[in-house]
């Protein structure tokens, strides 16, 4: 008797279980950025996968088999968006559900460079556009599950809050750096936007353009160099999603140390840039750390 | 600018003169042995040799990690020595035709390679290093590397020059003399391998074949004797690669593929200006 | 038997020759390419200091024939004796090749080549002495090629390419030479260089693989017919009767004795059929 009501009873929580899981809206995101957000909106109430693994670079993600049914089983599909996701685009083609590109309606950085075309996609990097983010993610999660609109909203709320508090901190911590001091040489061009927005000049990368994929000409490392000798800055800040050999060069060349920064990526849930909240604090405290120490 | 400021202005960074110092060497090796590659028309061979490398830096990367280039220079040379004794024995098997051998090799790991880089998500960096090289970025441990292997291979050249040249040209010459022919076809094949590797970092292998075969080919419309042959090829080979580092200094063009063209263009220009019969003839030396 | 191209390094001193045996001695001799046998039946023994002839249609063995000797190609069935020894004991036989397969465009000069024999006896790691090149300078003069000794081989005629080879049997010290058809493509002025030079190697053991007849009756002591299997050995007269003939190249061959020399005929008017 009391088996088959233990029986009955487990059946029925499973169905109940099952029904709540079945009914959860299920969303795809690229990077561990934008899955951080997503997630950050989503709470609970959707299930949210990311495509890249952690410390993989998007400009150079090759997707397999297993990810194609990943998109095309997602309800919806949350790209970075502004070309950084240009390698999938063939994929994307077979997505089921709704692909929504975060930063359609974001001001992008052009490429200055006449004759290429291309906009810098590294729109993270502005605390605002990740605002912006969190309201389409909010609002496109809300047309699809209407049943916990009112949940993403609070949280997208709560969320913009966090990061009208993160813009305000990243300005202070900025301001301990002195004005002479205010420049960036990284490895890959990828703080446009935190440069524009934080009055911090950029004086060269090691790989020319927007993508990691770009090799640098001799000329393009000799003027990088000069560059360089000429700021006087004391440091090349590097990602960690590509190999560090030829900033590693150009940094014992040009007597100035490398420090990594996180780009393209989170780091692992145990590591210091578990969210992306974490990852701007992390990268902004390098970045300070760098600039201020002396040479 | 001046001339001499024109020569000059590169050698102000240090990326500069060891990358020119490694294209120079490099140049000069990959001719030396490239003038048995031409002689015995193992192009295809070296082409395979050059691109079976990739499973090897796969597996290096795969096991040592990103990080550590040394260790991925081994693994390229461990695995072209062992790729070169392997198309070697099976080429000697004599049951298919040769170049379908070396074909098969050839495409087998090449493919190998990059299902096994594929499986390092974002690989794609790695492989345009691999592919084309990545002299800018030659360290001076890496220098030291070329100069060593490199000097090693000059080495064997030169105490094996007679046999080498022998067994190229007639091979049951060889086997009347009792030579050890087969041991001596390795020998060289194993000298390719290692030249291929050594020269990885500054050509990569989609244009190894051409450092291999070009300024050789060259020399060998310009001369008449396998010694000056190997002479003229080396002088021309590591000029090729000066002259091309020159040239993607001063016109932003990619490194590997600038030395490729030099020689190439130095290879039309002897083609063009050799009278088309037979070999330059020249007044009989002392 | 493997076709196992690495041969053990003899030392400097080549094996004595067995001075009871004849030059070359073979018994039921057959050799084979993989599973077709291509040679059998070859008995004979010849003198050191003999003139061989081998001769026979395209594809009977010729080649074959002397490069097991050579001790180049193995032998699967019957026995061959150089000088008392297995071919590949010696270091004193040289082996000059049909001129197709030379690779003429190899950017090596008439010396060059003629050194080459030396390199068994220099060894690896060392050069070519002084002693070394005027032995070459010497076999060069022997065949009358001084005035072409810095060409590339490319620029030699057929004849002259011909003394180059035997030019490097000499600086072998080759005592045994072997010709693969060394007649081919000569007009008839440098075969006639060729074969006076031939003469003049009397003491050297000469197996000569040959496609004219004539030339092999009137100028050999001795002939070897072949077809696959030893049709006949011994001097012209023995061997080229009409029978012998017609098994080796079918159809009507007949030799016919001139007062100059022989001439050997196709009677294509003859009606017997091919065997």
């Amino acid at each position: 008797m009391r088996v088959r009501h233990v029986v009955l009873l487990g059946s029925m929580l499973l169905a109940a279980l099952s029904l709540h899981v079945v009914s959860q809206i299920t969303v795809l995101c690229t990077t561990t950025i934008v899955g951080d957000v997503a997630r950050e909106i989503a709470g609970d109430d959707a299930s949210v996968t990311v495509l890249m693994p952690v410390g993989a670079d998007p400009h150079a993600f090759q997707a397999s088999p297993r990810d194609a049914i990943a998109v095309e089983g997602a309800d919806l599909v949350f790209l970075s968006g502004a070309g950084l996701e240009g390698s999938l685009a063939p994929l994307l083609q077979a997505a089921r559900g709704r692909v929504v590109d975060l930063s359609s309606e974001l001001a992008l950085r052009q490429n200055p460079l006449p004759g290429e075309g291309g906009f810098d996609p590294h729109v993270w990097f502005d605390p605002r556009n990740v605002a912006a983010w969190s309201e389409t993610i909010a609002r496109v999660l809300a047309e699809a599950d209407p049943d916990h609109a009112s949940m993403y909203r609070v949280r997208a709320d709560a969320y913009q809050k966090e990061i009208g508090e993160l813009d305000l901190w990243i300005h202070d911590r900025v301001a301990t750096i002195p004005e002479e001091a205010r420049r960036l040489v990284t490895d890959h061009e990828a703080f446009g936007y935190f440069a524009d927005l934080y009055g911090i000049e950029e004086i060269g990368t090691i790989l020319p353009g927007y993508s990691t994929l770009s090799e640098p000409s001799a000329r393009e490392l000799a003027a990088l160099e000069d560059a360089i000798r000429a700021a006087g800055v004391p440091c090349i800040f590097v990602g960690t999603t590509i190999p560090s050999d030829l900033a590693e060069q150009v940094a014992a060349d040009t007597g100035t140390r490398i420090v990594f920064l996180y780009t393209g990526s989170l780091s692992e849930p145990d590591g210091a840039a578990a969210t992306y909240l974490d990852l701007m604090r992390f990268d902004v405290e390098q970045i300070v750390r760098g600039l201020t120490a002396s040479p | 600018m001046s001339a001499f400021e024109w020569l000059v202005a590169p050698l102000r960074y240090p990326f500069m003169i060891r990358a020119l110092a490694a294209s120079a060497l490099v140049g000069g090796l990959c001719s030396i042995v490239g003038t048995f590659v031409v002689l015995r028309s193992m192009a295809f061979l070296g082409d395979a040799i050059a691109h079976s490398v990739l499973p090897g830096i796969a597996t290096g990367v795969l096991v040592a990690g990103r990080g550590d280039r040394r260790s991925l220079f081994w693994w390229a040379l461990g695995t072209s020595i062992l790729v070169a004794l392997g198309i070697g024995w099976v080429s000697e098997r004599g049951r298919i035709k040769e170049d379908t051998a070396i074909g098969i090799v050839f495409a087998g790991m090449f493919a190998l390679g990059i299902a096994l880089l594929s499986t390092v998500r974002g690989f794609a960096v790695d492989l345009v290093h691999v592919l084309f090289g990545d002299v800018l970025g030659v360290s001076v441990g890496d220098l030291a590397l070329i100069a060593a292997f490199g000097g090693a291979v000059l080495l064997l050249v030169v105490l094996f020059y007679k046999e080498l040249v022998l067994v190229s040209f007639d091979p049951t010459l060889g086997a009347t003399l009792r030579l050890p022919v087969a041991a001596y076809r390795r020998l060289l094949l194993v000298l390719v391998a290692i030249t291929v590797v050594v020269s990885l970092q500054v050509v990569g292998l989609a244009l190894m074949l051409a450092m291999l075969v070009a300024p050789a080919t060259t020399a060998y419309l310009l001369t008449r004797r396998v010694r000056s042959m190997m002479a003229v090829g080396a002088l021309i080979g590591a000029a090729s690669g000066l002259i091309g580092l020159y040239l993607s200094f001063y016109f932003a063009v990619a490194s590997g593929a600038a030395i490729v063209l030099v020689a190439i263009a130095t290879f039309l220009l002897a083609l063009l200006l050799t009278p088309r019969r037979g070999l330059l003839r020249r007044p009989a030396r002392r | 038997m493997a076709t196992c191209e690495i041969v053990k390094r003899r030392t400097r001193a080549s094996v004595v020759h067995d001075a009871n045996a004849p030059a070359i001695a073979a018994r039921d001799l057959a050799a084979a390419y993989g599973d077709r046998i291509v040679l059998r039946e070859v008995t004979f023994d010849l003198s050191a200091g003999a003139h061989l002839a081998v001769v026979g249609p395209n594809g009977a063995g010729k080649s074959t024939l002397l490069k097991v000797i050579g001790g180049l190609l193995p032998w699967v069935g019957g026995t061959i004796r150089v000088h008392g020894h297995a071919p590949r004991d010696h270091l004193c036989i040289a082996y000059v090749p049909q001129r197709n397969d030379v690779d003429w465009r190899f950017p090596v000069t008439v010396t060059d080549v003629v050194l080459m024999g030396l390199t068994g006896r220099l060894g690896p790691l060392r050069r070519a002495g002084e002693r070394d090149r005027r032995l070459v300078a010497g076999a060069i003069e022997r065949v009358g090629l001084e005035d072409r000794a810095h060409r590339q081989i490319g620029e030699l005629s057929g004849g002259e390419q011909q003394r180059m080879f035997i030019a490097r049997a000499i600086a072998q010290e080759a005592e045994i030479v072997l010709m693969d058809e060394p007649l081919a493509g000569l007009d008839v002025p440098s075969e006639a260089d060729v074969l006076a030079l031939l003469d003049r190697l009397g003491g050297t053991t000469l197996l000569v693989a040959l496609h004219d007849l004539g030339v092999a009756a009137a100028r050999f002591h001795r002939v070897l017919l072949l077809r696959e299997r030893m049709i006949g050995f011994g001097t012209p007269d023995d061997v080229f009767r009409p029978e012998a003939l017609e098994a080796a190249y079918g159809g009507c061959v007949r030799m016919v004795r001139t007062a100059d020399g022989a001439l050997v005929v196709h009677d294509s008017a003859c009606s017997r059929e091919v065997p």
